[in-house]
């Protein structure tokens, strides 16, 4: 039996080649964005779960009083005293950055230490690949991972292998290698190359920093003997509240909170979250929804040829019922030819998926996303794809089957049964595949505008015409300025510690109980100059006056605003206890790219021996030209420190890259939907023209003209394009909307001309489809038709 | 073997009732050779269609074999059909992506006979009826002639009491037709199935020994061949 529907299943497929191939096709790619959506989102739900202690693990957060933001980076005592002093904490761990030097034989690297109390590898599983995990505990020993040991020492044994890190510099130690970890995942708050004991931090111009109040680290991890003891614990950590606001010149704490380790991988919304940047969830639904998207119109297509050329099998079916066939039989084999198909299209799926994959890890490189389908050792991958086969199948094929072995026999060996082609359901399913298709080409348009727009919108800073150069050690900013200042290309030179547009840095201002906070922005003389940014009102820094160094600030719109002052300058504002001196006003900015408004913000002047990064204006037309004349002054006069500039514009770029990317995915998607439902149409018609070719051959000899003939032909379908067009329009437009508003706070929105260009464009598709038809039917002498009836 | 009293098929439109079958009584015995006749319209395919169990009257008793197959549940009513019944259409209806060889097949598999049984039980008719050469080539590949002989060989492998034929010869010329006309005498005389056939043609009728007459749905006669 089994062997007879497959025979048969098979036989129709090789009769069906164009119907098969189509389905194939369109499953087969829908298959295989499936599969890559699915692997994408497990990297999510696996975020930082493949910590043995994953539960009880939780990162300590704070915030100020009455503000709304939560901190990631708490006082460094917070790793230790709750261990002693409250119950049910069984550990606690500190964990921080600290970008270094390291020097491996005549070469110098930028690197990233990352430092963490003892018990790191205790409390969080990072699989040891050689040497020795306690290597953690001794401050004299460094850790590295699989990669790095490979970079570094290539094929011999990093084992015992000697690190200098800050060559040449007062902080300049000698780690030997400990031990080798495995790489960590992608999908971890965590991102380290390098990892010693914390002891490093005091081991420099800073000691005592790990007991004290007054230092703050980048994320504090506590250990619960019972998770469900979350609440009272947090609660218990307000007894180092008045500890903490004891210390002056510090903002004040009002609550300390547990967060859950899962949560820390996708946490956009903490500020000064130093760990790793936190990856917005919607990068890991987002695409979930799309495939979506796609093995739905996919499956919509599935189902609408599958009726549509099942008139041909109706003959097939009144014959088995006759000879026996019950009608559970009959839907079994029906969906059984359904699980063929499928099954071929996952076949493709699985090889266009080898293919896609590594494209898709690219188009996110920037992320680090990693994503590889391993069907071996992803048990939840072949179950996805045993499930995605079988619903496909059961999803396209289980209409059909139902529709088509319902039909009494005698009902079709009269030729009563009108079938296929024209019936409100096939028409509906014909209207969703032009839904989603208009959400796909809505999208894709409104991104890639999004990405025009965002290009185009001024930053309130210059963008397009600076060099940074990272500074290391103290009297770099003097010498390198001293350096370079020949070149006639540079048309202004400035500093500054953190950085403008890349990453944020927020303090709270005035009184405690005022719940306010600002961006903070340190820099040095001529910045604003620099970066073509327009003060207001009153003046810039001076660097012969002592005193805008210490209490001197300029503040933008934002924070004038916030602060009802119309006339700011000559104002005070209390930062951390400590009166400053409003002394200009600045335009307002995006500090941070595209992904917020302009916030309040505050400049604070800094002296060139506290400046982290130079920033060098040069014209756009020179910025690589430059950067080689820098690279070069630099290795000359600063061997021991490698060269590390980018320019300014990189800004933009990821919310550029963010952009581009969605447009690329929704185009694709497009293309995919676009096609599916072109074809489906066009099956459609045939169908219809097929079942109406005596009635089109009888009004054409009765005198129809061929307006007439299209008309009555396609009107349901005219129907079908006014309705789906208006309801994709609108779907798309607030689909596209959504997205960008979950992504950007500065965009673009919708641009009602496109998007009743996309509806008319798709209608254009229709017709031409519809068109192609039609025009081969009235070619064809009536006669002929009337003759072979 | 069949006894049908009073059945009547009929369609409502509005107040009034359209007639295809009116009144029929009708008793057929196991071994006999029926023809059914009629213009056009007559009822002559309803009436099959409804001993075929593929229709159901809108009135009236039908029993087979002493069942009564109005009272039964759709299940055991295809039971029947599928366990006694065997159908040869004019157009054939052979299913064209099947082999002749499958296609005799296909009612076996639905009876769950063994593949062994099957094979042996294909091969026998196909023997019977000189098949053997061509029962790899697919329905297109045939005459109409040939085309009715693998529908006869189908209906005929799971070895039914009853063959009901809608005009068997309808779409075949002279020759053809008086080669299957004798295939199913031979059936009913040597293997003792019941035939029920419909049909246009005189000729046809003196292979069966009983003509029965429809006219409007009415039985109008009844009557012995000349045989």
């Amino acid at each position: 039996m089994f062997k007879n529907y497959l025979k048969i299943a098979l036989r129709h497929i090789s009769r069906n080649k164009a119907y098969v191939f189509i389905n194939v096709i369109g499953l087969g790619i829908a298959l295989a964005c499936s599969m890559i959506a699915f692997v994408n989102w497990q990297q999510g739900a696996t975020a930082d779960k493949y910590h043995v202690k994953h539960k009880q693990i939780f990162r300590i957060l704070a915030n100020a009083v009455g503000a709304n933001n939560l901190q990631g980076n708490v006082e460094t005592p917070l790793g230790t005293r709750p261990v002693a002093d409250i119950e049910g904490v069984i550990a606690g761990v500190r964990y921080e950055n600290n970008g270094v030097i390291i020097q491996n034989g005549n070469d110098v690297f930028n690197e990233n230490l990352n430092v963490a109390d003892g018990n790191f590898l205790d409390v969080f599983t990072f699989p040891l690949i050689a040497g020795d995990a306690n290597a953690m505990k001794d401050p004299s020993k460094i850790l590295i991972t699989e990669k790095t040991a490979k970079k570094y020492f290539s094929d011999e044994d990093p084992i015992g292998q000697i690190l200098t890190i800050n060559p040449g510099q007062e902080s300049q130690r000698e780690f030997a290698v400990g031990a080798v970890l495995k790489d960590v995942p992608s999908n971890s708050c965590f991102d380290f190359d390098f990892l010693t004991n914390i002891a490093y931090v005091e081991s420099g111009p800073s000691p005592d920093t790990l007991e004290n109040w007054k230092t703050r680290i980048a994320a504090t991890f506590l250990v619960l003997k019972d998770p469900n003891q979350k609440q009272e614990i947090e609660a218990q950590l307000a007894q180092y509240i008045p500890l903490q606001n004891a210390v002056p010149n510090t903002s004040t704490r009002a609550k300390y909170f547990l967060q859950p380790l899962r949560e820390v991988f996708m946490d956009v919304d903490v500020h000064n979250n130093w760990i790793d940047e936190a990856v917005h969830p919607a990068f890991y639904w987002g695409p979930g929804l799309m495939a979506l998207l796609i093995l739905l119109t996919a499956c919509l297509n599935f189902t609408n040829t599958t009726i549509s050329f099942s008139n041909k099998r109706l003959k097939e079916m009144g014959v088995r019922k006759v000879m026996g066939g019950g009608r559970l039989q009959l839907m079994l084999q029906l969906l059984g030819e359904s699980l063929v198909v499928c099954i071929l299209a996952a076949g493709v799926g699985v090889i266009l998926a080898e293919y896609l994959t590594p494209l898709y890890n690219q188009m996110w490189s920037d992320v680090g996303l990693d994503l590889s389908l391993d069907y071996l050792n992803n048990k939840g991958l072949l179950l996805f794809l045993f499930l995605a086969i079988v619903g496909t199948a059961f999803l396209g094929g289980a209409y059909p089957a139902f529709y088509i072995s319902s039909f009494k026999p005698t009902h079709i060996f009269r030729g009563n049964t009108k079938f296929g082609g024209d019936n409100w359901l096939v028409r509906s399913l014909l209207g969703l595949q032009i839904v989603i298709s208009l959400i796909a080409i809505i999208g894709g348009v409104t991104f890639a505008q999004n990405a025009t727009f965002q290009k185009n919108t001024a930053l309130g800073y210059n963008v397009e015409s600076i060099i940074n150069v990272n500074l290391d050690g103290k009297k770099h900013f003097q010498n390198f300025k001293n350096l370079i200042s020949e070149n006639p290309d540079i048309q202004g030179i400035t500093g500054s510690y953190n950085n403008l547009g890349f990453g944020e840095w927020w303090s709270n201002i005035g009184k405690v109980e005022d719940n306010r906070s600002a961006q903070m922005q340190y820099i040095g003389a001529n910045f604003l100059e620099v970066m073509d940014m327009e003060l207001l009102a009153g003046r810039t820094f001076d660097e012969k006056l002592e005193t805008d160094f210490d209490e001197s600030i300029i503040i933008n719109e934002k924070l004038a605003a916030m602060q009802n002052w119309n006339n700011p300058v000559g104002e005070q504002l209390e930062l951390s206890g400590k009166n400053y001196n409003v002394i200009g006003l600045a335009k307002d900015f995006y500090a941070n790219s595209f992904f917020s408004k302009p916030t309040p913000g505050i400049f604070m002047f800094r002296k060139p021996e506290r400046l982290r990064t130079m920033k060098i204006k040069v014209p756009s037309s020179k910025l690589i030209a430059t950067n080689k004349f820098l690279k070069e002054k630099w290795a000359a006069a600063f061997p021991l420190v490698p060269f590390s500039s980018f320019y300014q514009d990189e800004t933009l770029a990821e919310a550029l890259k963010i952009s581009e990317n969605i447009a690329v995915i929704y185009a694709f998607l497009a293309i995919v939907t676009v096609l599916l439902s072109a074809f489906g149409l066009f099956s459609l018609v045939s169908l219809n023209v097929l079942k109406r070719a005596k009635e089109i051959a009888v009004r054409r000899v009765l005198g129809a003209s061929s307006e007439n003939i299209t008309y009555t032909i396609n009107k349901h379908y005219f129907l079908v394009f006014l309705v789906s067009g208006i309801i994709g329009g609108v779907v798309g437009s607030w689909n596209a909307l959504f997205l960008t508003e979950q992504i950007f706070e500065v965009y673009n929105g919708i641009n009602k001309l496109s998007v009743v260009l996309c509806v008319l464009g798709i209608c254009l598709i229709g017709l031409l489809t519809i068109g192609g038809k039609i025009f081969g039917v009235l070619r064809t002498n009536p006669a002929e038709t009337l003759k072979s009836e | 073997m069949i006894q049908l009293k009073n059945i009547e098929k009929y369609f409502r439109s509005g107040l009034s009732k359209t007639y295809i079958l009116k009144n029929i009584d009708l008793t057929i015995e196991e071994g006999e050779f029926v023809t059914i006749m009629g213009p056009s319209g007559a009822g002559k395919s309803t009436l099959l269609n409804i001993l075929g169990m593929l229709e159901e009257p809108t009135d009236g008793e039908y029993h087979f074999f002493d069942e009564p197959v109005h009272k039964l549940r759709e299940r055991k009513r295809n039971d029947i059909h599928k366990h006694y019944m065997g159908f040869v259409f004019q157009a054939y209806h052979l299913i064209d992506e099947l082999t002749v060889y499958e296609n005799i097949e296909t009612p076996l598999l639905y009876r769950k006979v063994k593949s062994k049984d099957r094979q042996s039980m294909v091969a026998e008719v196909l023997d019977r009826f000189n098949m053997v050469a061509k029962k790899d080539l697919f329905p297109n590949q045939l005459s109409g002639g040939q085309q009715q002989l693998v529908g006869i060989a189908r209906a005929i492998i799971s070895k039914p009491k009853l063959i009901l034929a809608d005009e068997p010869t309808g779409n075949l010329h002279t020759k053809q037709g008086e080669e299957i006309m004798e295939l199913f005498k031979k059936l009913n005389k040597e293997d003792g199935v019941t035939i029920v056939q419909v049909t246009h043609s005189e000729k046809n009728a003196q292979y069966g020994d009983r003509v029965i007459n429809l006219l409007d749905g009415w039985v109008a006669t009844d009557e012995k061949t000349n045989q």
